[in-house]
């Protein structure tokens, strides 16, 4: 990873820096005693359900909002009182909020004839904008005849022009449909890897943030749950709600039954035989622990024909009960003899008229004791 | 809609603009009369436009009413805009229903009662009535008319607009002279437009206010109209017709292009 690490392995100097933050509105408390450190050259993602404090965090580095309690630090100095209109940070909008009056290049020029450039240099600062974001021969033109992929455009243009240290990100692509959006994205993590730019994006898509960030802080109640790596978010949640939250899952309850062999055995409600689980070295159990599996919906196999027993494999038989077919995935769910449902996702290797399982198939499940992690709660 | 219009539409369409227009058609129609009766025809002529441009007393209203109308114009836009973006951009303050209703209140309230009062009130202030008067006059009125029309624009005003513009370096003045303003600025145009014409047609309240020397164009012609009525007075109000109708125009075309551009 770039981060969190400078190069001589010394921790890096933060470039954005949460310490103990609190914010309230009235009695409503949006950010909680909230620490945090972004570091620079991350694409960091604010990730959460609506109301979760993310787009407050967001507005507190543009300068829109202050903390009510602890600071904000910039480059190791402290935000407060330095107004959004002094701050070496842009942002670009949920609705681009483009000036309806000025063509495209007044857009991206705006905020270089606040900071006094000249002639020359605007010019030519606009221009090199417009070839990042390919938007040279639409120039002229108003916002209101540009397309939604065009407007992202120019607003991203027109946040970046003055080389700000940090770019914000409020919600950017939710308003292109999903093709464009995914291509966009794309070109996001393009931009901000030849940039070597500061991003923060706040989405509440965790497609999305998985897709683009280097690390994801994923809120909930103004609080911070997680932040790690999109891998680590999606494989190691925290707790059940980032479990839930990030992706499809399958959850059971458990009871730690055996912690003397390489593999954890435990007693799951629903299951005859007990579950083997890899341990991480983090975990931590003694007999008796009740903890939660959890088990993504595409690490377990279904097959029609009984597997092959071996000490690393769980198996359980069940049978199909519902078929979604998205193209390039089929998901099933599949109720248990032991009366749990489990989701199962397998992608479509097959076209659909050769496929040998359907409703209501007598089917057997089995997923790998590495493919499970549990949380505490 | 859809479809032909049946014959009942075009009647009642026919005859309820026959009841509107067709006083007004008359009027047009005899100012270019060449006899002296108003009701018959005798030819056409242009010569009580010459007697119109040659009469001084009329010329005098006439600059009087411009110069009324372009003073409290601008003065009510200017207050309007401040009353309306208190209204729309303040939140929720103590007492903002009574200052909505009290900005709003003199758009219901009959002329008569705002002639009325503000007489009174000079009056017992003691300040001589004449130009100034109405001007204040008409201010109170076409004040109430502007905050309406650029509230109704500020309401729909995206507010990361001017954030964007502060995120970018702006100071708030050049948020508001850069960004703000020009984005409200055809509502601003309208308001001054209606403003304007609505000065331009006052009797009531001018005449309430009114003093000497300060005689206004309707209030010129309502008194040569009791004086009986002749084709000078036919010309002067096909004049006034069309200015008015031309300002109404504009303010719609501005409005037009505004909706259309955003």
């Amino acid at each position: 990873m770039r981060h969190p690490t400078g190069s001589n392995g010394e921790p890096a100097q933060p470039l954005i820096r949460f310490d103990k933050v609190t914010k309230k509105y009235g009695t409503l408390t949006a950010i909680q005693d909230l620490s945090l450190d972004i570091y620079p050259g991350e694409f960091f993602a604010l990730l959460g359900p609506s109301g979760c404090g993310k787009t407050t965090l967001m507005r507190m580095i543009a300068g829109f909002e202050d903390a009510s309690a602890g600071s904000v630090l910039l480059n190791g100095q402290d935000m407060s009182g330095v107004p959004a209109n002094r701050r070496e940070v842009n942002m670009m909008f949920q609705s681009y909020a483009l000036f309806p009056h000025m063509s495209v290049e007044k857009n991206i020029a705006f905020g270089l004839k606040q900071d006094g450039w000249d002639k020359k240099a605007t010019r030519e600062r606009v221009d090199e904008m417009l070839s990042l974001v390919q938007m040279e021969t639409l120039a002229g033109r108003k916002p209101h005849q540009l397309s939604g992929g065009q407007r992202q455009r120019v607003a991203l243009a027109r946040s970046l022009a003055k080389k700000p240290k940090v770019l914000l990100l409020d919600e950017p692509l939710g308003a292109l449909d999903r093709k464009l959006r995914e291509e966009t994205q794309f070109e996001l993590v393009d931009l901000q890897e030849r940039l070597g730019l500061t991003f923060v994006i706040v989405t509440h898509d965790q497609e999305e943030a998985m897709t683009v960030a280097t690390r994801i802080a994923v809120m909930k109640g103004g609080q911070l749950l997680q932040v790690d790596e999109p891998a680590r978010i999606y494989e190691h949640p925290a707790n059940a709600f980032i479990a839930d939250f990030v992706g499809n899952v399958n959850m059971f309850d458990i009871t730690i039954a055996d912690t003397s062999g390489e593999l954890l055995s435990c007693s799951w409600d629903n299951g005859d035989t007990p579950m083997v689980i890899r341990p991480q070295p983090e975990d931590g159990y003694s007999v008796g622990d009740q903890a939660k599996m959890v088990l993504r919906p595409e690490k377990v196999h279904i097959t029609k024909a009984q597997p092959d027993a071996a000490h690393n494999i769980n198996m359980a038989p069940g049978e199909i009960e519902e078929i979604s077919y998205t193209g390039a995935t089929s998901t099933y769910l599949v109720r248990l003899n032991s009366g749990a449902l489990m989701r199962v996702q397998e992608a479509n290797r097959m076209l659909l008229d050769r496929r040998e399982l359907t409703w209501g198939d007598k089917v057997w499940l089995h997923w790998r004791a590495g493919a499970c992690v549990t949380v505490r709660d | 809609m859809h479809g032909k219009t049946s014959w009942i539409n075009a009647t009642s369409l026919t005859l309820g603009f026959a009841f509107f227009y067709l006083p007004l058609l008359i009027l047009v129609v005899f100012s270019f009369n060449d006899g002296r009766l108003v009701t018959v025809w005798t030819g056409f002529s242009l010569r009580w436009y010459a007697e119109v441009l040659q009469n001084d007393e009329m010329l005098e209203a006439a600059w009087n009413t411009v110069r009324i109308a372009a003073l409290s114009s601008t003065m009510a836009v200017i207050l309007g805009s401040f009353a309306a973006i208190t209204l729309v951009r303040m939140g929720r303050f103590w007492g903002r229903t009574l200052f909505a209703g009290m900005i709003f209140a003199p758009l219901v309230m009959p002329v008569v009662i705002t002639g009325l009062s503000l007489l009174l009130l000079f009056v017992a202030l003691d300040i001589q009535r004449g130009f100034w008067t109405i001007v204040i006059a008409h201010t109170t009125f076409n004040l109430a008319l502007s905050a309406v029309v650029i509230a109704s624009r500020l309401v729909s005003f995206d507010r990361s607009l001017e954030e964007a513009a502060y995120d970018l370096g702006a100071s708030s003045f050049a948020t508001f002279t850069q960004v703000t303003l020009p984005i409200i600025s055809p509502a601003v145009v309208s308001a001054w437009l209606l403003s304007f014409t609505y000065s331009m047609d006052d009797l009531v309240i001018a005449a309430f206010t009114a003093g000497p020397g300060s005689t206004t164009l309707p209030m010129k012609l309502y008194s040569s109209v009791r004086l009986g009525v002749s084709p000078e007075i036919n010309a002067l109000s096909t004049i006034l017709i069309s200015v008015v109708a031309l300002g109404i125009c504009i303010a719609a075309y501005v409005d037009f292009r505004r909706d259309k551009n955003t």
